[in-house]
């Protein structure tokens, strides 16, 4: 074998090497979190999705029915709120880029994107929580809407602008109106639109930060309404994986295994889903 | 085609989660609505101390067993996070371990909401040691414990620990000495013993919730996040002593050393030890609900008394005294159930210690103090 053969080997098998040592993480965390995670389930049956956690001196754990209904109720309610504000701020910097709001809206997301989302949780606080006296899962609603908008907004502007201009120029010149051209736009461009989308649910899912001042968790209850404090997966195990009660610690790495299949699901549903379009 | 499959699919998801959310609400709408005499559950929300937590989540549910139509939702955030939310008046108490700081405490006490604590639950701080092959139990004093965390104690066989132990066979090993990383009630406490057991090597500016440990200075200070970090470092490092949360400490099953008493006596925490320290503290608590707190909470550690445990300490409840008429006799019926079926034993959870009966009769003065706004 030559010099050049060889070292094309080494350098082929380094990179395969690096690229499993990079991805490992993530099969360690899906590993880890199943083989805890998994025996919970099967431990409390039907009862882990349908009950609230049991006290500690239980002999057994109960259920995270209350964080599960929780964790959909305020990523339905963020997204509801957050994806049309992001979607069409995005649409509108992509059509006018050169327009001052589109500066001014594009370095606030920047920044917002800095900022930590415990400083979301706590500005929601003080315009929410503390004139009502009361947390909510409104408040919470907002919060994670706050944190999401950036994410949706800086995906689906990427998406709009990487739009061959080519492509655009003939749609105008074939007479199409411009609301018609921005409908088009999106749909060539739905992988990236629905991927800002995707980024920005799970974020929402994910995040613990913005609920602790907002939502503040309520665990002796299903579902309490909007205007009552709501739990949230996150938030669950944030608190129950660090008290040292067996029951506890049991339904927190249930509830992290029930995260992680959600976003696993969340992903493959849609890239099966939204085919690339061709062009 | 793939338009039409997202459509579908965008849909599917649709229906899916709109059906979920609406059987959600109406399920939720079904149980607040009780019986026709309540029409809303009342929630009383509290949030502070971690330590409470699994202790007051068991009383929020077997309360609400007894009293359907109240719920009680803590949240643990802290019992810094707690006092300040307490002020702010967006919960209907807190929990703390330590009372309200003196000035915190005058600010609330001249509103016109006013303010009552009360110890609810005893904790303690236990000295857990890791000596492979050791035979026997360790025996300490707050001043070779307040000397290992100087650094000044080097080694398992220093003829101060041998002379406090003549029956035990110390191995020639360097102590490690594992002490808390995060800001922490139990490190306060520990400290504050310190400081009471030994004021000549242990100054009072050590005594914080969290402060610059000198054994760190010599490399054999070691620091954990939380009891389970400082749990974890002491088991998986032999020779090696920390100060563990007693109700965490019994969920772990590592050895911890006796500890001598202001009276001489070398005693184990126990409940019955515990108990008897607040027994002994019970008369410094001050004359009145609304007073300051921080003398006997102070006086519970390294109390008098043959049987007290002498790292002893009470955990907090911080009440208003005047509630809005919807929720005044939630939260009397709340603290007179704590302070009775409460404290029995079917109620309290493991690691936990109830408050003596004198302190129970004492807290339920508190009956008498609150008032409705309307």
């Amino acid at each position: 074998m030559d010099t050049r053969r060889l070292k094309d080997k080494i350098f082929t098998i380094t990179v395969i090497a690096l690229s499993i040592v990079a991805i490992a993480p993530v099969f360690h965390i899906i590993i880890y979190v199943s083989y805890r995670g998994l025996p919970v389930i099967v431990e409390s049956g039907l009862e882990f999705f349908t009950s609230i956690p049991n006290a500690v001196t239980d002999p057994k754990p109960g259920g995270i029915a209350q964080a599960i209904i929780g964790t959909l109720y305020l990523t339905a309610t963020a997204s509801i709120i957050a994806v049309p504000i992001a979607t069409l701020a995005a649409v509108f910097s992509s059509e006018f880029p050169r327009s001052r709001l589109t500066h001014v809206v594009r370095a606030a997301s920047r920044s917002l994107l800095e900022v930590a989302t415990i400083i979301v949780g706590m500005l929601v606080f003080a315009l929410l929580v503390l004139p009502t006296g009361r947390f909510t899962a409104v408040a919470g609603s907002v919060a994670l809407a706050i944190v999401m908008i950036p994410y949706v907004y800086t995906y689906v502007e990427l998406a709009m602008l990487s739009v061959p201009r080519t492509y655009v120029d003939a749609a105008y010149s074939l007479g199409m109106s411009r609301a018609l051209v921005i409908y088009h736009k999106l749909r060539i461009m739905r992988r990236g639109v629905v991927r800002g989308l995707m980024i920005g649910v799970t974020k929402a899912m994910g995040e613990t930060a913005p609920l602790l001042f907002t939502a503040f968790g309520a665990r002796n209850v299903l579902f309490g309404g909007p205007l009552e404090p709501i739990d949230a997966l996150p938030l669950m195990i944030f608190q129950f994986i660090q008290t040292g009660y067996d029951n506890w610690i049991k339904l927190a790495w249930g509830g992290a295994f029930i995260l992680l299949i959600s976003y696993l699901t969340l992903f493959i549903v849609t890239r099966v889903l939204v085919k690339e379009v061709k062009y | 085609m793939a338009n039409l499959k997202l459509v579908a699919g965008v849909l599917i998801v649709l229906v899916v989660v709109g059906a979920a959310i609406m059987i959600v609400m109406r399920g939720g709408e079904g149980e607040t609505a009780q019986s026709p005499e309540t029409p809303r559950q009342v929630v009383l929300l509290g949030s502070g101390a971690t330590f409470i937590h699994p202790q007051l989540d068991k009383w929020a549910k077997e309360f609400t067993a007894i009293y359907p139509s109240i719920r009680i939702e803590y949240n643990p955030t802290g019992s810094g996070t707690g006092q300040t939310q307490f002020m702010q008046k967006v919960v209907d108490f807190a929990g703390s371990d330590p009372p309200l700081p003196a000035s915190r405490w005058a600010e609330a006490r001249g509103r016109p909401e006013g303010v009552i604590q009360m110890p609810v639950i005893l904790g303690s701080v236990v000295i857990a040691y890791n000596i492979p092959g050791l035979e026997g139990r360790l025996k300490l004093d707050g001043e070779t414990i307040a000397l290992i965390y100087k650094g000044e104690i080097e080694y398992w066989d220093d003829p101060r620990i041998k002379a406090l132990n003549p029956d035990l066979k110390l191995p020639n090993q360097k102590i490690v000495a594992v002490h808390r990383s995060d800001s922490s009630g139990t490190t306060h406490i520990f400290t504050l013993f310190l400081h009471k057991a030994a004021p000549h090597v242990w100054p009072k500016e050590l005594v914080e919730k969290a402060i610059e440990w000198p054994v760190d200075k010599t490399g054999r200070g070691l620091g954990g996040k939380g009891n389970q970090g400082v749990v974890e470092l002491v088991r998986r490092t032999s020779y090696s002593i920390g100060y563990v949360e007693y109700a965490y400490a019994v969920l772990t099953g590592l050895p911890w050393a006796l500890v001598r008493n202001v009276e001489g006596v070398f005693i184990d925490a126990t409940p019955e030890t515990i108990m008897a320290a607040a027994e002994n503290a019970y008369p410094l608590l001050p004359p009145s609900l609304e007073d300051d707190f921080n003398k006997a909470w102070e006086a519970i550690v390294y109390a008098p008394g043959k049987n007290s445990y002498p790292i002893t300490s009470f955990s907090f409840l911080i009440f208003y005294k005047v509630y809005s008429p919807d929720k005044v006799d939630a939260i009397k019926k709340f603290i007179e159930w704590v302070n009775t079926e409460g404290q029995k034993p079917k109620n309290i959870v493991e690691g936990y210690v109830p408050i003596p009966e004198s302190i129970r009769q004492y807290n339920l003065r508190a009956l008498q103090l609150i008032k409705s706004s309307g």
